[in-house]
């Protein structure tokens, strides 16, 4: 009997040993020397789409993966367990205890600060995962609270609704404010309307006024008939050339015209009359000065006059002098 | 002469009194050889070493170079195939997926068995159903040894070790082929393709390959033996007898594939 080549059945033994432990180590027996943290968090939705195995993300860098899900049957909720990679976050302690509590720190203080879980859609294919981020919601939803129930052993990470939660929701109250719309009411009032309408159009008044206006609209065919056959081609060039002459005629008559307007000297005779009006205005000035003195003159003679007419002797007296008391006369 | 409809029911009486005595022949011949394993297993002594290892040598390690290349072309296939459809979603990504989880569950095990039913399958018919044209197997009989405990369970127990280890080639050599596809064809970034490969397969996938072909091993043993020892002792009943040991091995393979898959798909994996 031919015996065995052993070197290679050694060599086949030995590479496929090696390479079945190689798999094995590389789709996951690693994890087991993977120190990582545990995770709950509690739904109050579906978690359809989210599977054991399936990506945890903080902020869209993986972090980990779902551990388990259940269902807790005292509150009705989905318990979803995380296994979280310590590995992913950088840390003044890489390993050993402190590495330990300052990862609990930094997801304690995260926390505290607003962090929460979400399902997000993979995409298309309708797998979610979960992810840890701040989120803003509209409107708020309640934040599940830490249940007694999830042991000390645990980080508990509050999760809220995801979008297409919030979808659904934003269609349910949309559709109930389209619920309150009273189509009965709007209903019959269109078919007052359109009853209103027909009986419009069954008035013979209206009847009469569309034949009036088939027949103008038939008029004004005839007639724009009509002035097509008058006005022709050749018709139309005469006219377009008489108005030509007529426009150079006119161009001429504005040469002329500017022509004799230039030879008028209208500067000229526009100082004339300037300085024939300031002659005026002075002329008026010294007349107004004239009449004013003459005024005067009136108004000394009215008073000399009433007082001759009060003491006429005056005329040869001449006018008297003021008598003057002394004060101590008093 | 009968009529025609009277002839077509006697055959077919006659195949199914065939199939009917195959089946009872096979189930005594599991039993005969699981009455010799258990003696074996109890005295190791009694097993034929140099011809266990030398039925590795030739159903494993000689088979190295063929499940490589067919493992290796399966998964280009199969990552061409993926590519094509997956481009018009942008899912070029989910492509290390399928090719993942179809070389590891399905398609790794199954081309090797396709191979090692070619190759060791019908050899061990041919052998034993020559030895059988010679009268050797009468001449064991007659001298007070076990057919079985000499002939069977070398090539068995040979197949049932290197199965498994020809399988971890074919789906390592499956996987790089549709990773060649992803990063040449698809241009994904190599380290996106491997890591992606990585996060959704797990152990028990590859696991569940591996009881996939330790069963496919004993059943390309069990059958290549049987028809061996079945061969009419003729050279044209040799013929015959490899093969209806490659057909029916391919056969009870699929049978067999399905069967596991449900049972695996019921365990929730």
């Amino acid at each position: 009997m031919i015996e065995a080549n052993k070197f290679r059945l050694g060599l086949f033994v030995i590479s496929g040993s090696v390479l079945f432990f190689i798999v094995i180590f590389v789709f996951g027996l690693s994890d087991i020397f993977v120190r990582k943290g545990k995770f709950v968090s509690l739904f109050n939705e579906s978690v359809q789409g989210v599977a054991v195995g399936s990506p945890v993300k903080y902020k869209g860098v993986p972090i980990g993966t779902v551990s388990k899900i259940s269902i807790q049957v005292n509150d009705k909720l989905i318990r979803v367990d995380m296994d979280i990679d310590m590995k992913a976050f950088v840390t003044d302690h890489q390993s050993g205890a402190k590495a330990v509590s300052s990862f609990n720190d930094f997801f304690e203080h995260e926390s505290k600060m607003g962090l929460r879980c979400r399902l997000e859609y993979a995409g298309i294919t309708g797998l979610k995962y979960v992810e840890l981020n701040y989120f803003d919601q509209f409107p708020q939803a309640p934040v599940i609270e830490r249940p007694k129930y999830i042991t000390s052993n645990y980080f508990y990470v509050p999760s809220i609704p995801s979008q297409f939660k919030d979808i659904l929701n934003l269609i349910n109250t949309s559709l109930e404010k389209i619920s309150r719309v009273q189509f009965d009411k709007i209903s019959d009032e269109m078919t007052g309307t359109l009853k209103s309408m027909q009986r419009l159009l069954d008035d013979p008044k209206l009847k009469m006024m569309i034949d009036k206006m088939e027949k103008m609209s038939d008029n004004m065919e005839k007639s724009s008939s009509n002035v097509s056959k008058v006005l022709t081609e050749s018709k139309l060039r005469e006219i377009v050339d008489g108005l030509d002459t007529n426009l150079k005629s006119l161009n001429n008559l504005t040469i002329s015209a500017r022509g004799s307007i230039e030879g008028a000297k209208f500067i000229e005779t526009a100082q004339s009359f300037r300085e024939a009006a300031y002659s005026v205005t002075d002329a008026r000035q010294a007349l107004l000065s004239t009449l004013l003195k003459l005024d005067q003159t009136l108004d000394s003679l009215t008073e000399l006059v009433n007082y001759l007419n009060d003491d006429p002797s005056s005329l040869l007296k001449g006018k008297h002098k003021p008598v003057v008391i002394a004060p101590s006369a008093k | 002469m009968g009529s025609p409809a009277r002839e077509l029911v006697e055959k077919i009486g006659i195949a199914s009194a065939s199939v009917f005595r195959d089946m009872i022949e096979m189930v005594c011949f599991v039993g005969d050889l699981s009455k010799v394993s258990w003696r074996v297993l109890r005295k190791p002594s009694q097993l034929r070493w140099k011809e266990t290892l030398y039925y590795m040598d030739m159903c494993g390690s000689q088979a190295v170079p063929i499940v490589l290349m067919i493992c290796f072309l399966m998964g280009v296939i199969l990552g061409f195939q993926a590519a094509v459809q997956m481009r018009k979603f942008g899912t070029e990504l989910y492509v290390a997926d399928l090719v993942g989880f179809s070389i590891l569950k399905e398609l790794g095990p199954l081309m090797v068995a396709m191979i090692a039913t070619g190759r060791a399958g019908s050899a061990f018919a041919a052998e034993i159903g020559t030895m059988k044209v010679n009268d050797e197997i009468s001449a064991l009989e007659t001298m007070g040894f076990a057919p079985s405990r000499f002939l069977v369970i070398p090539k068995m127990l040979a197949m049932v070790i290197v199965s498994p280890v020809l399988t971890v080639f074919g789906d390592v050599i499956g996987i790089v082929g549709g990773f060649v596809v992803g990063t040449t064809m698809l241009g994904l970034p190599l380290m996106a393709y491997y890591n992606r490969t990585v996060e959704v397969l797990y152990p028990m996938v590859f696991m569940l390959g591996m009881v996939k072909s330790v069963v496919f091993a004993l059943i390309i043993a069990v059958i290549g033996c049987l028809r061996g020892f079945q061969a009419e002792c003729n050279a044209q009943g040799v013929g015959r007898a490899t093969t209806s040991a490659v057909v029916t091995s391919i056969f009870l393979i699929v049978i067999a594939d399905a069967v596991l898959t449900i049972i695996f798909s019921l365990m929730g994996y």
